[in-house]
Order: C-alpha cells, then sequence, then structure tokens
C-alpha cells in the first residue's frame, strides 16, 4: 500500500482526499474568474466591498505559512510554553485595529506605497512611494520563493521528492487562481482553506495530546523529567542578561512591547502590508477593523494549540539535539499517529497553508508592480482592461523570479527573510512616528530606511563576524538598532522642512490621524473643514447614540477598547495553551479574555459603527481624488 | 562562514538594488511631471542606468556562483537541490510511546471527518460564489 519512497506511508485513501481538495481549492479560486477581470480595484482588493469575516479568515490564513508550524514547534520545544512569545507578534493586531487599521482604511490607498504618497508631499513622498513599491515588489517575491522551498522541504521529508518538484509544483497549482481572478480568488479560497487548515490544525493538535497520555500525564511526565518549568509561560532565566542561549524577563517584555504598541504603526512589520491589502478590501471602516482584530486573534489562538501538542511531542520524543528533526514535530504528530485517511487530509491541509500564503503574496507583489509602479509612473492613463492584464503579467513574473530564487538561492532567501524580522527594529519608531506625529517628514523616514540597511548589517552580521562585538541577544539587538538610526532620521527630520500643511490638512480631514497633530487639526477647523470637538458632549462608557462627528473624533472610548484588546489577546495566548493542559489558570485566563473581548465590543462596536456610515458617504469623492493622484491629475 | 556572509550581502543587494531602482524611477517622474523638465534623461543617462543594473546583476550573479552559494547541498543543512534526492537526509528518533494501535483502531474516522469537512469547504464555495457574483457586487 505504500506509495512513496519517504518518511510517511500514504494509502489510496490518502490520496484521494489530496486530490479532492486540491480540486476543490483550484475551483474556489477560479471560478470568481469573471469578477476578479472587471477593475484594477477588483483584481486587487475584490472591489472594496468584503464584509470583514472574509478578509479575517485571510489574514488568518496569510499568517499561517508552511514553515510556520516547523517555526513555532522549534520555540516551543525548545523555550518550553515561554516560547508562545516569539510568534506573539501578530497582537499588533489587537491595537492596530482601533488606530492604525482605521486611519490606514479611510485613505483608501491601494497600497503602503500608495498611502505614502497621501500623507507626505513632494519629491520626498514620491521617493518613498517608489522606494516601498520596489522594495514590496522584490520581497513578495522573495517570500514566495522562501515559502516554496519550506515545501520543497516538506515533500522531501515526507515522499522523497526532488527539491525541484516541490518548489514549484503546489506553487504553479496556486497560480492558476491567482492569474485568472486576482485578490477576489485569494480571499475566497484563503477562506476555504483557513477553514480547513483551522480544523486539521486543531485535530491534530488534539490527537497529539491523546496520543501522549491526555494533558494530566503530559504534565506529569515533563515533571518526572525535571521539566515541569515548560508548562510555564513566564519561566525566565533571570531578569536579564546577554547570553543569547537563555530567556529573559528583557526577552518578554520587548517582544510584548514590539508586538502590542507596534500597531500603532504602519509598516514595522513585514505582515502589515499583506494585511494593508485585507484592510482596503473591507467594505466599510468598521470591518477593515474587525478583520485585522479576528484574524490576529485566530492565529494566537493557533499557536496557543500548537504549543501544547508540542509539549506532547516533547513527551513523546524527548532529549532531540537537532533543530532540524525537532521543527518536524508538529508533522510527525500528525503523519505518526493520525489513521489513514487523515494522514490524507493533513497533507490537504499543508497544501491548504501552503496556497494562501503564496496567492497573497503573488498578488500582493503584483499590486505593487501594477499599481506604484506601471500605473502611477509608467502609463498613468492606463485603462481597467489594461491594469488587469498587466496584473496578470506581473504575476506570471513574480512566479517565474521565486522559482529561480527558490532553486538557484535558497541560502541567500533564507538569510534575506532573517534579515527581513531583523530590519524591523531600525525601522519600528519611525513607522509609528509618522502615523502619530505631523512634524515628521517624509526625508526622515526615508533616511531610517537607508540607515537601517548599514545598521543592521554592522551590528547583526558584519562586526560579529569581525569578532569586534559578540554575538548579541535579540532583544539587545532590538534596542541597539533602534537607538542608532533613530541618531539619523531625528537629525534629518528637524535639519528639513516639515510636510506642506495644504497637503497635511487634506490628509487630515479624510484620514483623522491621532497623536501629535495638533497644529495641523487647529489649521483644519479654522479653514472650517472641521467641527471643534470641544463642542461635542462627553458620553458614557457604552454610549449607543454617536453622531457621525463625534464618533469621528478620538476618545478615551478608543484607548479602552484597544487596551482591553490587547488583554484579550494576552489571556488568549496563555488561557488556551493552559486549559488544553487543563491547569485552572489556563481556565481563568480564557474567561479573562471573553470578559475584555465583550466589553471592548460593547463599548467600541456603536462608534464603530457610526463613523462607518459617516465615512461611507464621502467615500466616492475621496476615492475619485486618490485615483486622481496615481494619475497625476492632482499634484502633490 | 563566508558563503553565509556573501549570501546577506548578496540578498540585500538585490532587494535594496530593487528599491532604488523603484525610487529613480519615481525621481524620473516627478521630474518629467512635476518640475516639467523637458529632457529628464538623455540617452546617454538611460545607457548608464542600464548598464549599471546589468552589471550589478551580473556581479551578483558571478559572486554567488563563486562562493558556492547556489545548489551547495552542504550550505546550513539546506536539502540537495538539482539531483532527485531519495533518502531524506534527518534520522528521525522513535517515539518514546509506538502508535501501534492508531491506525488499526480508527478506521472510519479516516472517510467521516475529511468527508465532513470536504462537504461543507464545497457547500461554503457554492454559497459564496451565489452570494458574491449575484448581491451586486
Amino acid at each position: 500500500m505504500a506509495e512513496t519512497g519517504g518518511f510517511v506511508q500514504f494509502v489510496l485513501l490518502d490520496w484521494v482526499w489530496i486530490g479532492l481538495f486540491i480540486g476543490l481549492m483550484i475551483l474556489c479560486g477560479a471560478i470568481f474568474y469573471r469578477l476578479g477581470k472587471r477593475s484594477e480595484a477588483d483584481f486587487f482588493l475584490a472591489g472594496r466591498g468584503l464584509p470583514w469575516w472574509l478578509p479575517a479568515t485571510s489574514v488568518y490564513a496569510t499568517h499561517t505559512a508552511t514553515d510556520t508550524p516547523m517555526w513555532i514547534t522549534g520555540t516551543i520545544y525548545r523555550w518550553g510554553m515561554r516560547g508562545l512569545w516569539y510568534p506573539f507578534f501578530s497582537a499588533w493586531c489587537a491595537i492596530s485595529p482601533f488606530y492604525s487599521t482605521r486611519i490606514f482604511r479611510r485613505s483608501l490607498a491601494m497600497s503602503q506605497a500608495e498611502w505614502q504618497n497621501m500623507r507626505y508631499s513632494g519629491l520626498g513622498s514620491e521617493l518613498l512611494r517608489g522606494w516601498l513599491a520596489g522594495w514590496q515588489t522584490f520581497m513578495n517575491m522573495f517570500v514566495v520563493a522562501w515559502v516554496s522551498a519550506a515545501m520543497g522541504k516538506v515533500c522531501l521529508y515526507l515522499f522523497g521528492w526532488p527539491n525541484w518538484l516541490g518548489i514549484t509544483l503546489f506553487t504553479s497549482i496556486c497560480a492558476i487562481y491567482v492569474l485568472t481572478a486576482g485578490y477576489w480568488g485569494v480571499v475566497m479560497a484563503d477562506f476555504q482553506q483557513g477553514l480547513i487548515s483551522f480544523a486539521v490544525i486543531t485535530l491534530v493538535s488534539l490527537w497529539g495530546i491523546y496520543e501522549a497520555g491526555g494533558p494530566v500525564m503530559i504534565v506529569e511526565r515533563l515533571s518526572e523529567m525535571g521539566e515541569g518549568w515548560r508548562t510555564n509561560p513566564f519561566h525566565f532565566d533571570a531578569f536579564w542578561g546577554l547570553d543569547g542561549t537563555k530567556f529573559y524577563a528583557l526577552d518578554l517584555i520587548t517582544l510584548l512591547f514590539m508586538a502590542i504598541f507596534g500597531g500603532l504603526g504602519m509598516g514595522n512589520f513585514i505582515d502589515w502590508y499583506p494585511e494593508a491589502q485585507r484592510i482596503q478590501s473591507a467594505r466599510s471602516v468598521r470591518d477593515a477593523a474587525y478583520s485585522i482584530w479576528a484574524g490576529g486573534l485566530a492565529a494566537i489562538f493557533r499557536n496557543s494549540f500548537w504549543a501544547a501538542s508540542i509539549l506532547a511531542f516533547f513527551v513523546l520524543f524527548p532529549g532531540i539535539e537537532s533543530s532540524a528533526e525537532y521543527e518536524f514535530g508538529w508533522f510527525r504528530l500528525g503523519f505518526d499517529f493520525l489513521p489513514a485517511g487523515l494522514i490524507g487530509m493533513l497533507f490537504a491541509a499543508i497544501i491548504a497553508i501552503h496556497l494562501s500564503t503564496i496567492s497573497t503574496h503573488l498578488n500582493l507583489g503584483a499590486l505593487y508592480a501594477t499599481r506604484d509602479l506601471y500605473h502611477h509612473y509608467i502609463n498613468p492613463q492606463a485603462d481597467e482592461r489594461k491594469l488587469v492584464l498587466m496584473g496578470r503579467f506581473n504575476t506570471v513574473i513574480l512566479l517565474i523570479g521565486s522559482f529561480v530564487l527558490g532553486l538557484s538561492m535558497q541560502s541567500i532567501t533564507a538569510w534575506l527573510i532573517f534579515a527581513l524580522w531583523l530590519q524591523a527594529a531600525g525601522i519600528w519608531v519611525p513607522s509609528i512616528l509618522q502615523v502619530m506625529w505631523w512634524r515628521f517628514n517624509s526625508w526622515a523616514y526615508l533616511a531610517s530606511w537607508i540607515a537601517n540597511l548599514l545598521m543592521s548589517w554592522l551590528v547583526v552580521f558584519v562586526l560579529p563576524a569581525l569578532g569586534v562585538l559578540p554575538q548579541l541577544p535579540d532583544w539587545v539587538n532590538f534596542w541597539l538598532l533602534a537607538g542608532l538610526v533613530s541618531l539619523i532620521y531625528i537629525p534629518v527630520c528637524f535639519l528639513t522642512k516639515p510636510d506642506d500643511m495644504d497637503h497635511l490638512v487634506e490628509y487630515f480631514v479624510q484620514a483623522r490621524p491621532n497623536g501629535f497633530w495638533g497644529p495641523v487639526k487647529k489649521e483644519a477647523i479654522r479653514r472650517g473643514l472641521l467641527e471643534d470637538a470641544a463642542e461635542h458632549p462627553e458620553h458614557g462608557l457604552f454610549n449607543r447614540n454617536w453622531t457621525p462627528a463625534e464618533a469621528d473624533e478620538w476618545t478615551r472610548h478608543d484607548v479602552i477598547a484597544a487596551t482591553l484588546s490587547a488583554f484579550c489577546y494576552l489571556f488568549v495566548a496563555v488561557g488556551v495553551a493552559g486549559t488544553l493542559l487543563l491547569k485552572p489558570w489556563g481556565f481563568l485566563c480564557l474567561l479573562a479574555s471573553m470578559i475584555c473581548g465583550w466589553l471592548m465590543f460593547r463599548i467600541i462596536d456603536p462608534k464603530l459603527k457610526a463613523l462607518s456610515v459617516a465615512f461611507e458617504t464621502q467615500q466616492a469623492g475621496y476615492l475619485e481624488r486618490v485615483n486622481q493622484k496615481t494619475r497625476w491629475e492632482e499634484t502633490p | 562562514m563566508i558563503d553565509e556572509a556573501i549570501g546577506k550581502i548578496l540578498g540585500m543587494a538585490m532587494a535594496y538594488g530593487a528599491s532604488a531602482l523603484g525610487m529613480f524611477v519615481a525621481y524620473v517622474n516627478y521630474r518629467k511631471r512635476i518640475v516639467k523638465a523637458d529632457k529628464v534623461m538623455t540617452p546617454a543617462a538611460w545607457v548608464v542606468i542600464l548598464l549599471s543594473v546589468a552589471a550589478v546583476g551580473g556581479a551578483v550573479l558571478i559572486v554567488a556562483q563563486i562562493a558556492g552559494a547556489p545548489a551547495d547541498p552542504g550550505v546550513e543543512g539546506e536539502v540537495a537541490i538539482e539531483a532527485p534526492t531519495v533518502e531524506p537526509e534527518i534520522e528521525l528518533q522513535p517515539a518514546v510511546r509506538e502508535p501501534a494501535e492508531s491506525r488499526s483502531s480508527w478506521p472510519m474516522v479516516g472517510i467521516v471527518v475529511p468527508g465532513l469537512i470536504f462537504l461543507f469547504a464545497t457547500w461554503v464555495t457554492a454559497a459564496l460564489h451565489r452570494h458574491f457574483s449575484t448581491h451586486g457586487h
């Protein structure tokens, strides 16, 4: 019955399920062909009309790549439950829905590069748009190459397939519906793939816990092995230190700080860029907010399922030294223990995970190449038919480029992905400042990107290689890079002029950023473009009667909702894993997360509804202006 | 070690090269459309740019070849790239507990569970298509 030369024995029933699920996934994307070809906005944003749950599952599906289970298995196997904090960066989705998501959705920019053009003015804004468009086009190709390479490894492990086959086969299958239906195909297939993968991740994780003897047995076995600390997510080796092999409290503080407050910015995480596309595809500001919130929370939920099952894996397979071996731990729980038929479905879920990530990045890379490079710079007067055609052409180019990189430069790709994460440190603060502070200008942001290149190479690669610096732990690297890069962009900011006030007022009235925008707001009120918020009455915490003008203002409701949301995420991360191990604190945390989520919804939902309705009445006019800018009909 | 260092430099050079190219296109457009310069780009300037791009691209490929970064099966535990590999590289440790009973004691699960999920996913697909094709989207 065995059909392959790899580690896993597939039977006919497994192949039947694999074939059926692959067919269904392709069909789900491709049948939206007619909708995808209508316009540029359809091919890249599904016509900006999706209810929140569609982009939410897409956020979740995109956050789950082929290498994600390997990465999270690696961190949990090595660090125990405290390894949960490494993938907790998804928690930027806790605060962002109530701050940066709202601002970005109101800007109506199709891409983050286009947003730079709206936030800043003059030559600097154009340079930033071009810079980010080039970066994102290339980076998405790299991500496709990297994820395809991970799929190649999985196929090698499972079937003993040659690498080229694992890299190209499933990515090419994915390209079928990305090419035909664009983002319509991506988001619909993501919905279906998200459901399949969520069901299978839950099933395999619970199965693994069962095979290890159940939650009580896992905890007992860990204690007997002297590894009881692995069930404690707050177990630290010390408060701080410089030994990269230890886990310090400062590691956790840095990770939490970076993750949660990262939600105030735009572009400080690599995940922001695909999520920006999901934000704009939502039909209203409220839908955009919930899509990011729910998608991020589902990813946190999923991590906790993985964490509990990897402890089960540790009990079943203790003391593995090689990371290359223990990183396959979660896969082994499925392939070693599931019965025939379910193994095929597990592989179908792995394909679903792979396709959802690949499809997103193919379409996203094509978006930057089409909207920002082709439409804005090369052919501003292109009609919709030509733009969709270019979208498809760019998708093919990205696909071919990713194969070349994935097959011939795997080691470079791996390092580059690492560098991408690392680079978040230097631009982390500037990415927040550009949203929160009116005086932060395009030259400062551009300087931070370029300075970050030099600093990150020096601090993390070059100086340690030359023996000038020791290998520093992650938390030191983060703060060191953030500090060094600030020495460049802060002087640049103050030595160059602020952006044009007319442009800032126009942006402010449409996007309504909050933070340090006093002079711009004052000017907008002086010109009669906004009401003075001081004239609005104070509302109770659970107010349900917001006027549009009141809802547009930032109030304590937004701050409280964002805070409750962050606690909800935190309690879910700890609570789900604790509950799966039947720990009393796990149940308590889960209960606390539900209370936080419910309170958050009660406080913010009426306000989100009111401001969404108000914004939608003006959206058509704003949208026309955005498109005029891209066509250079309205000069920056 | 040298492969790793060169790989990092090459990867970043390509990424930042693409960004710089995007920025350059932006600059040309800004000059052309806003400053209204008659001739932003002379033929000579285009030649210089094309040569620069070719030089950077060529340098990347040559250095990658010299450094042995591509197609090197031994680098950093990467899997072999060209030749079909039948035997996986990782020696797997056996589990403490054998999964002996699992496969035989759940014969119907492998049909019922995937079947239910498949039917649900098919229904979702049909429902999504019906909704978005007909509700004014």
